[in-house]
């Protein structure tokens, strides 16, 4: 059986070696366009704040190929898959011939189209290319500003600051981390940023670049004109499926797949941020671009592909992240869109910390915590298993609340908390 | 695999399984040396209650383990030896998703060093630190279904010598 798998990251990965675990013989080769060991991008703010070293940033170790046999191609860029002579064509003409492909080509930043973002200095903050390409302009660069208040643009910020960069983040919506979490957090942050140096302009965007061949100024929608030479953009991630124009593989907001992460074409997967799942909270199909996810399908995927039936839950749009020192986890429903919803919220202006927890009928549907995080993955197994909570609602922002509190609903409850740790756990439980 | 079981009907809540995990994890590995350290080792195993029961909180090391997906530096992994699931503490940059997905939260984030501590099955010894230390034998180093049985035995011997 030949296994091809374009994507060297986090579902590429996983993949192939559930493939390798199943089928012990395949033929497993993976191609990527970037020239890079098996890294995780997630490290890249951690090396600019010099918390790791390049080497660090390996996600496997660097003799992980040859350990598990796979054939590696890096460099190089599949530029069309043709599904009828079942192979894939890369940009310098080779054909790479497959029985089960697996897609894992992750996502790309969004650059907006705006006047001069074609100039030199403006980057994306996605691969180490960029990372390679920012650290060369910062030696020119005083200030710096960062389009996009999400955890990727945030993060690049703290980079930026950490290399003694001035740095400014221009977002259009009222408050930081609107997408992912609510004005209330957003405003932590905001504070958390500003007594660390970085400025924040909110409720406007960037209408021109200006400069020669470099950026030199931003100017702004409200009028505003502000010096920079360096812009990186953080303004989220669009799958990268140009390569499958005219394959006849299905793509809506990613590469749709069914719950075995199989496309429409029997042959070949999806997984990860290139692909298009349900959303266990919301019901519907979304692409959840984070790590977790691409690992977990990543892995679902390449067992399907080894014949190994396995069915996909769903993703669940979740992050943790931590900005100067302050961490943040968030999952599903942060801002309730109706009064349908039930919202309970705790902010200790003492501690720095914040919870809020959203409710629906009587389920958990979203979380936020910032500043203390214990525990967060209680609150998403009782999302995940759609629990019925009445019994712990009171409990809910408890500081400690966690698994010893739901003992009791988690024993009442066994078919929904049916697996094997689940029942370990309760074995001499008596109520 | 052999996990950390836990009989919670012997449980009585004395902390000395947490003192013995603390220990284990110390730098000097002796219970008066360990307070002086600069860095208190974090305890992997936390007595909790559990509506006035104690409850010795600890991984139960799943078998398909949310945290080693979800570790997006790959410092959580699968133990091919034991079938345990480890931090690689060198590689963990403190990200918290492991704490994001452990649904006993039982991965404990330490925020001062940065790194995330679990129960390790106090790895490279025979047996788990707290098996050792708890004075009612509320915990064993065994199979879950051994365990069940075991427990269902006892129970069934209790209520027969009950009806007696
Ligand atoms: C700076 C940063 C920080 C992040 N932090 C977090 C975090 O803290 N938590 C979290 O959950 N997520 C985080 N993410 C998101 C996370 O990195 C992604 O969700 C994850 O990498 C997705 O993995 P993937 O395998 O689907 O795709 P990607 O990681 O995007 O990998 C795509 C692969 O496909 C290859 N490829 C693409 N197109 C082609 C082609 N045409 N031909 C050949 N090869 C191709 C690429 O070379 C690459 O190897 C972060 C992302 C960034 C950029
Ligand atoms: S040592 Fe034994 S009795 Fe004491 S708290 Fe731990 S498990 Fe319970």
């Amino acid at each position: 059986m030949r296994y091809l798998i374009i994507g060297n990251s986090a579902a590429g990965l996983n993949g192939a070696e559930a493939i390798r675990e199943l089928d012990t013989d395949g033929e497993v080769t993976i191609v990527s366009e970037e020239d890079y060991p098996p890294y995780s991008r997630c490290l890249i703010p951690y090396f600019m704040e010099g918390k790791v070293s390049e080497d660090d940033m390996l996600y496997r170790p660097s003799d992980y190929y040859q350990a598990h046999s796979f054939r590696i191609m890096l460099g190089r860029r599949v530029v069309k898959v043709d599904t009828s002579k079942m192979e894939a064509q890369l940009e310098d003409g080779e054909r790479l011939m497959y029985d089960r492909l697996l897609l894992a080509t992750g996502g790309s930043p969004k650059i907006p189209d705006t006047t001069g973002m074609d100039k030199e200095g403006v980057l994306g903050f996605r691969t180490t290319r960029d990372l390679h390409a920012i650290l060369r302009a910062l030696k020119d660069t005083r200030n710096a500003a960062v389009l996009g208040g999400g955890c990727i643009g945030l993060m690049a910020a703290c980079g930026l600051r950490a290399k003694g960069a001035e740095v400014l983040v221009v977002i259009r919506s009222p408050h930081l981390l609107s997408q992912v979490a609510d004005a209330e957090a957003g405003e932590m942050f905001r504070r958390r940023f500003e007594e660390n140096g970085v400025r924040v302009i909110s409720g406007a965007s960037v209408d021109e670049v200006r400069g020669d061949a470099r950026v030199a100024q931003i100017h702004l929608d409200n009028g505003e004109q502000l010096e920079c030479q360096l812009i990186v953009v953080g303004k989220g991630v669009a799958p990268n499926v140009t390569f499958l124009e005219g394959s006849g593989v299905a793509v809506n907001r990613g590469v749709v797949v069914d719950e075995n992460l199989q496309t429409n074409i029997p042959e070949i997967y999806a997984a990860g941020d290139v692909a298009e799942t349900t959303d266990v909270v919301t019901g519907e199909k979304a692409v959840n671009a984070i790590w977790p996810c691409a690992a977990e399908q990543g892995r679902i995927a390449g067992a399907n592909m080894a014949g190994q039936a396995r069915t996909y839950v769903g993703s669940m749009r979740m992050n943790s992240a931590e900005f100067f020192g302050l961490p943040l986890i968030s999952i599903g429903v942060t801002k309730p869109p109706s009064d349908e919803y039930q919202v309970l919220s705790r902010r200790q202006e003492t501690r720095n910390t914040y919870r809020k927890v959203v409710l629906k009928q009587n389920k958990i549907v979203g979380l936020v915590m910032v500043g203390e995080i214990e525990n967060a993955g209680v609150y998403r197994a009782l999302i995940q298993k759609k629990a019925d909570i009445s019994s712990v609602k009171d409990r809910l922002l408890d500081r400690n609340f966690g698994y010893p509190d739901i003992l009791p609903l988690v024993a009442g409850d066994r078919q929904r908390f049916s697996e094997p740790e689940w029942r370990h756990s309760l074995i001499s439980y008596r109520r | 695999m052999r996990k950390i079981m836990v009989d919670l009907q012997l449980c009585m809540g004395c902390n000395s399984c947490e003192i013995a995990c603390a220990v284990q994890h110390s730098q000097s590995g002796d219970l008066f040396e360990a307070l002086k350290e600069p860095v208190l080792p974090g305890y992997r195993l936390r007595v909790r209650a559990s509506y006035g029961m104690p409850f010795p909180l600890r991984c139960e090391q799943c078998e398909d383990a949310p945290c080693i997906d979800a570790c997006k530096s790959g410092a959580m992994a699968r133990d091919p030896e034991t079938a345990s699931v480890q931090i690689d503490e060198d590689k963990c940059v403190g990200g918290w998703m492991c704490v994001m997905v452990c649904p006993f939260g039982a991965v404990f984030p330490d925020m001062e060093r940065g790194k995330a501590v679990k129960c390790d099955l106090c790895r490279g010894h025979e047996r788990p630190a707290c098996v050792d230390a708890c004075p009612t034998k509320a915990l064993s180093y065994v199979e879950p279904d051994e365990f069940a049985a075991r427990y269902m035995r006892a129970e069934a011997a209790k209520t027969s010598t009950e009806a007696e």
